[in-house]
This record gives structure tokens, sequence and C-alpha cells, in this order.
């Protein structure tokens, strides 16, 4: 298994960088991975950071995300984490009194083919304040 | 995102706006103006060539779809509809293909993300540009 870790900031103009970090990784550390799963990856990647971004920091500059990369022959797993107020995207239905009502269409778009491209969408709180999102896609074939 | 905006030639009304660059919730919002002004300017059919898109977030479906209302003039789903926006993005794919905005050559991946979400099925997407440009007269 690779493992690879970069900060980034917390930018729409960052967005692109993101992505291409993870397509790098992917590239370099199983260079057959099908075409299909590494769209489905970036773009899951590319919808949990946008959602941090403009709801987790409410567009806030000076904020930061780091994205983990771990890709096996078998599975790749992102690991998204910031320091916003807890929410937790996987459900955006649930109410969290820390954080804003999620208003946006584009959001809910995103989230919604991510859960449909991915194999495990996840959660997890960091603390008091944090929130770590763990994407996984299952190679198969 | 580069936006180039022309008229065809043969199809007066017909505006082609060229899309080159990868498309997410940085620059959506360039697409949806750009239309907004070739409406202004009198277009009533637009052409979006995404042979240069490499990439698509979720924020490029919602501008498909906006330009789409923006040729319908219909009404523009407002920030605050959060879910219901997109149950009124579904309901419009449901409703079937509209006849004023189509796509050009989108790359496989873009490809992908139309047919996933049924968007093929509201915005039509041709391989060929003079398909595409005919298509608008049917």
């Amino acid at each position: 298994m690779s493992y690879q870790r970069k900060r980034f900031d917390a930018l729409l103009s960052e967005l692109s960088s993101m992505r291409h970090f993870v397509l790098d990784v992917l590239e370099t550390h199983n260079p057959v991975i099908a075409d299909d799963a590494k769209d489905d990856i970036i773009f899951a990647t590319n919808e949990i950071a946008t959602n941090i971004i403009e709801h987790g920091y409410k567009g806030l500059s000076g904020e930061a995300l780091e994205i983990d990369v771990d890709v096996s022959d078998e599975t790749v797993t992102i690991r998204l984490r910031d320091d916003a107020p807890s929410f937790d995207p996987t459900n955006p239905e649930t109410p969290d009194i820390n954080a804003p009502l999620e208003s946006r269409p584009l959001g809910k778009v995103g989230l919604f083919l991510t859960v449909e491209y991915m194999d495990a969408v996840r959660h997890r709180k960091l603390g008091d304040k944090g929130n770590e999102i763990t994407l996984i896609k299952e190679l198969r074939g | 995102m580069d936006i180039s905006v022309h008229e065809s030639d043969e199809n007066p009304g017909i505006s082609i706006l060229k899309l080159t660059g990868e498309l997410d919730g940085s620059n959506f919002q360039q697409v949806v103006d750009a239309a907004k002004n070739a409406k202004a300017d009198g277009a009533t059919h637009i052409l979006l060539d995404m042979s240069d898109v490499p990439f698509m977030g979720s924020a490029g479906l919602v501008a498909l779809h906006t330009v789409a209302l923006i040729m319908q003039e219909k009404p523009l789903p407002s920030e605050d509809d959060g879910w219901s926006a997109l149950s009124k993005m579904a309901n419009d794919i449901d409703a079937g293909m509209q006849p004023f905005v189509k796509i050009l050559s989108p790359q496989s991946s873009v490809e992908r993300g139309l047919k996933k979400t049924g968007m093929n099925q509201f915005i039509e997407v041709f391989s060929d540009k003079k398909s595409a440009l005919a298509a608008f007269g049917e």
C-alpha cells in the first residue's frame, strides 16, 4: 500500500490542485486503475473538498484541509480532514446545531453523487472541532 | 475557465459557447453568466462545446441545468431552495429533452457524469457539430 498526505489552503481556487494531487498519487502507485474508478475517486474528492470549503468553513479564507491518499491493488482510500465545526455530509438531513442549515443546492447534488460513486463514505468528528471524511473505492477487475 | 462565444454562421440565433478547462465550484458561475449574456444578445439556442473540458464537478451539472432554465425562460432555483432544488433538477430531467440547449463532444469522464445523473436525457449530447446544429431545427 502507498500513502501520501498533502495540506491545501481551503479555497475553491485550490480544487484543481487537490484533484491533480489525488490523480498523480493514483497513477503513480497503481497505474492500472481503470479510468472509471479514477474519475469516481477524483469527483468524490472534489465534492467533499468543495463542501468543506463552502459549508464547513463558509468560504472563509485562511483555513486549510488535508488530504490523505492510500492506494493498494484492491482499494483506494481518501481521507479529507478539516478544522471546521462538526458537520456530517454523509447524512445532510441530520440537524447539527453547530452548523448552519445546508442550503445551497450545489452541495446537495455533489453529496448525492459522491455516495453513488464511492463504495463507502464515512464521517468522523475530530475532538471538539474538525471532521474527517473517508471515501473508499474498491477496485474490481 | 475560458469561454468563447460566437454565433453559428449557418444558424443565426444559435450561440456556440466553447468551454476550455476544468469546471468546478470555482468557476461554474462563469458558464451561467455567459449563457445569460448570450440570451441578452439575442441567442435563442445554445450549443455548449465541452470538447476541452477534462473535468466537471457537480457545480458543472448545476450550471448546465441553469443554462437550460435560462434559455427556457423558467425561474432559476434560489440558493435557499436546498434539497428542493435537487428535486427540481430531477423533475426537469424526468420531464425529458428540452430543445434550447445541446452539448457537443463531452470527454468520457464528463459524459459519464451526464449519463449517471440522467442529464443526457434533458440536454441532448452530440459528438459532431454539424449534427448538433441540425438538431436544433428539429
